[in-house]
């Protein structure tokens, strides 16, 4: 029943997920000496993703591990803590409306379906 | 299911220790003229230590495990007439600055709207997702 997009939808909600976690971890830590911002590359996972699920992975049975990395920043605080507030804070947004774009047209999709099954009704 | 509110967690740890933070400043610009203190001697500045605290490799908390105090050295005031006045005539006073103080408000209130803010997004965010099924 889940097609395609569905599956592609899917995974862009769990890659936008795990990235809040790790954009929340950051702006927890912003005022913690020695913390070390990271994030995770959405395109590229979301790419790793759909690439598996041509070679026929069904994309939810893809499940390892996203490449967390260390951000580059233009320059670390005195303490050596790497976190932007700002930037952090603009990556946040991006996140949002990424998943709730991903929502939204998930909840088009079973509203497809839905009126499929109603036969129209 | 688990790992589903991981966020808020964090979030919340951070909220936590930015208003441990909070009520450590409002102290110190409380005391910044307190001369006598329980343990004697003027009141000494106070700071915060912060700690990652691990949930796990992607969800890292904060952290306050102790508060610290401020080694640097009193402010001396000529003062003859204090009662707390040593044998030359001077003062100490706490070592505080208020303006540092208020700068380190202003970055605790900054991040504590931030953590609130990343909270709120959250929420939405699960909502929106619950909102799946009633399409």
């Amino acid at each position: 029943m889940a097609d395609d997009t569905m599956n592609i939808l899917e995974k862009m909600l769990d890659i936008a997920a795990f990235r809040q976690r790790v954009l929340s971890s950051n702006i927890a830590n912003a005022d913690t000496p020695g913390y070390k911002a990271k994030d995770i590359s959405f395109q590229q996972e979301l790419d790793k993703a759909i690439k598996a699920s041509n070679n026929g992975n069904r994309v939810s049975n893809f499940r390892q591990g996203y490449e967390v990395y260390e951000t580059n920043t233009t320059m670390p605080n005195r303490d050596g803590n790497t976190v932007n507030l700002d930037i952090e804070m603009a990556k946040v947004a991006e996140n949002t409306l990424i998943y709730n774009a991903a929502t939204q047209l998930m909840t088009m999709k079973v509203r497809m379906l839905k009126d499929v099954i109603k036969g129209g009704r | 299911m688990k790992e589903m509110f991981m966020p808020l967690k964090v979030s919340a740890t951070a909220l936590e220790a930015q208003k441990i933070r909070m009520n450590v400043i409002a102290s110190n610009i409380a005391n910044v003229n307190s001369t006598r203190t329980p343990e004697g001697g003027p009141y000494k500045r106070r700071d915060v230590l912060f700690e990652s605290y691990m949930f796990d490799e992607s969800s890292v908390g904060v952290n306050i495990p102790k508060i610290v105090e401020d080694q640097r050295p009193f402010k001396m005031v000529y003062d003859p007439s204090h009662p707390d006045a040593n044998k030359d005539g001077y003062v100490s006073y706490p070592n505080i600055n208020t303006i540092e103080e208020t700068v380190n408000l202003i970055s605790a209130t900054r991040a504590y709207e931030a953590n609130l803010t990343l909270i709120n997004s959250y929420k939405e965010m699960f909502m929106k997702t619950l909102d799946i099924t009633k399409a």
